[in-house]
């Protein structure tokens, strides 16, 4: 079979390299939002989603620790035992503040309680920090420009930094790990904390102990983990999806303008050669499908190249800006590739009218 | 005449062209480029039609290929009457019962010699190594055996035109048009390429209808016809011109 469409993409390939590199800007231009985007989702869910504990209780309000601080007396953890199906509850101390140049970390600390060892290694942590010391997460380590033996400011006071970890979790993994009477000191009431982890009975059911909870413990919201995490998620889903969706649509039609143009200035090229060919017997079809194979060419090139490239930059770009942090999901690939496909059959609409209404007769024409 | 030879008549007849008329535009601007045309060419038959230019030579050509619709008339290739058949169905008349030559060629310049060849056998559904030997064979037979993998830009124009004809008869149609296929050529390869059709005919029992200006290839056919304002008309300057044509068949 002579492969018809390749030797019309390839016969100018500066053209064919031009239309590749556009798709594969508007590859990587997706496949970077969406890595951020996903790592975004997963890094706000995943200080819920990791804690030890069917629920957690937070002061009526204030579900987002990163925008709101939730203050409870430690009068509430008694109140809390009072409650039937609760089995233990655990505090935690949490306020989003300034880390040295940083501009926001996520500042923890896990107090004594039922399960506090579990809670600091289920964060990412082998044992509480030594007194007037802190954890940092990596992220955080390297935008707040400081590593292990430093010191550094957070609020009013000045730790030195015992431990760069690259397993800490906490808010868009900026986190730091205080001492918790550091931690309270910090925040400035001993006799409050942020949240209780509570663990529920074996046989009570968790969202009838969370009812349970802001019924009898007044100024308290109780949440799955579950309903946390989507808590959290819902703010980065509602602020920036519409941003992100709009980004990824530029894209798209960049994409789209790029692969058309291409395909519809080849076709207008070629004129006179699908005149030929239709004086010569190609059906509509057989001709369509020429057009369509130089775009889905075209469309395929680009993936790769934006795909490659997307993982390559990000790498990059992660490396030279800490908080720059990327989750790259086959999920998101098979989704961009399913873009560029839809891409590559729209841009095929225009030069296929094109080809349709070539007048075979000007094969008559000198 | 008997009904046997009748029949064996009528089954050598390949192209029936009756009472083709196209008009072109309406009303004051109407003009009639083909004017109530008939024709009948059988098998083994080289048939050249001349004429100024401007007398609906190319015109007549590209109503025969069913690459334009007539006003008015029949065109019967085969039998079948390709006037009356859907535009969907004539892309197939053209895949297997009319091979094209053109004045200019039209090679596709992407590919090469033979791949002009074989992209017209795939067309027709085939693929893979047999159509590539078959447009090999066909180029070899017509001297092209040793220019089979160069493209167009490379090949003289003698070469291109014998690739053009290799493309023409690529799936053994049983009519060939052939539009001015020696205007660009040299007076060694134009008669060449008329020769080459006329041998076609004969030896392939193919009929040929060729549209020409060139005064040097009359001598090569079997009829030849004058055009002009859309009529077949007598020439008496012409070597051979049956006064029948211009009204009704041979």
């Amino acid at each position: 079979m002579v492969p018809l469409a390749r030797r019309y993409l390839f016969s100018d390939k500066i053209r064919l390299a031009i239309a590749a590199g556009g798709v594969a800007f508007a590859v990587l231009l997706i496949v970077l939002i969406l890595a951020l985007y996903q790592s975004f989702i997963d890094q706000i869910g995943q200080l819920a989603s990791a804690a030890p504990s069917d629920l957690w209780v937070m002061q009526t309000g204030t579900p987002d620790p990163a925008h709101g601080a939730s203050i409870l007396p430690n009068s509430v953890l008694s109140d809390l035992q009072e409650v039937p199906g609760v089995a233990a509850a655990q505090p935690l101390l949490s306020r989003a503040m300034q880390v040295g140049n940083a501009r926001f970390g996520f500042v923890m600390a896990v107090p004594e309680g039922p399960f506090q060892t579990l809670t600091i290694e289920a964060f990412g942590a082998a044992s509480p920090p030594e007194k007037g010391t802190v954890i940092l997460s990596e992220v955080l380590a390297k935008d707040a420009g400081v590593g292990p033996g430093d010191d550094v400011d957070i609020g009013a006071s000045s730790f030195e930094v015992a431990e760069v970890s690259s397993s800490l979790i906490g808010s868009f993994s900026v986190s730091a790990l205080l001492d918790s009477q550091d931690a309270a000191q910090l925040f400035g009431d001993p006799e409050a904390f942020s949240f209780a982890l509570v663990v529920v009975s074996p046989d009570a059911d968790p969202e009838q102990v969370a009812a349970a909870i802001e019924d009898q413990v007044p100024g308290t919201d109780a949440l799955t983990g579950q309903e946390f995490a989507d808590v959290l998620r819902q703010e980065i889903e509602e602020g920036f999806l519409p941003i992100i969706a709009v980004i990824i649509g530029l894209a798209f039609v960049v994409g789209l303008a790029v692969i058309a143009l291409t395909i519809y200035t080849s076709t207008v090229e070629r004129t006179r050669d699908y005149g030929v060919l239709k004086a010569v017997g190609a059906s509509p079809w057989q001709l369509f499908a020429v057009v369509v194979r130089q775009s889905v060419v075209v469309a395929l090139a680009g993936y790769v190249l934006g795909a490659g490239l997307g993982v390559v930059v990000g790498r990059l770009l992660q490396d030279a800006v800490p908080s720059f942090t990327l989750l790259f999901r086959w999920q998101d690939f098979l989704f961009v590739l399913a873009a560029v496909l839809v891409m590559s059959a729209v841009a095929t609409l225009v030069p296929v009218r094109r080809v349709a209404s070539i007048d075979p007769a000007i094969v008559f024409r000198a | 005449m008997g009904a046997q030879a009748v029949e064996t008549r009528a089954a050598e007849i390949v192209l029936e062209v009756r009472g083709l008329t196209k008009v072109f535009g309406s009303g004051d601007a109407a003009f009639t480029a083909v004017d109530g045309i008939d024709l009948t060419v059988r098998r083994g038959e080289l048939v050249i039609i001349m004429g100024p230019s401007g007398s609906g030579k190319t015109t007549l050509l590209t109503l025969i290929g069913s690459l334009l619709k007539p006003t008015s008339g029949t065109v019967h290739i085969n039998g079948l009457d390709v006037t009356a058949m859907k535009e969907s169905a004539l892309p197939e008349v053209r895949r297997h019962s009319v091979g094209f030559i053109f004045q200019s060629y039209n090679l596709l310049e992407s590919l090469t010699a033979v791949e002009n060849v074989e992209v017209v056998l795939n067309l027709a559904g085939g693929g893979g190594r047999t159509d590539a030997v078959k447009a090999e064979q066909l180029l070899t037979d017509l001297g092209m055996g040793h220019r089979l993998h160069f493209k167009p830009r490379d090949l003289s124009g003698g070469e291109k035109q014998r690739v053009s004809v290799a493309r023409g008869l690529a799936n053994d149609p049983e009519l060939i048009l052939a539009d001015e296929p020696t205007a660009n050529l040299d007076s060694k390869h134009g008669p060449e390429i008329v020769l080459l059709l006329r041998a076609v005919a004969k030896e392939l029992g193919r009929a040929a209808v060729v549209v020409s200006h060139d005064a040097r290839i009359q001598e090569l056919a079997d009829r030849i016809l004058w055009l002009e304002d859309g009529r077949f008309k007598d020439n008496p300057g012409l070597a051979v011109a049956p006064a029948e044509e211009k009204t009704t068949e041979v």
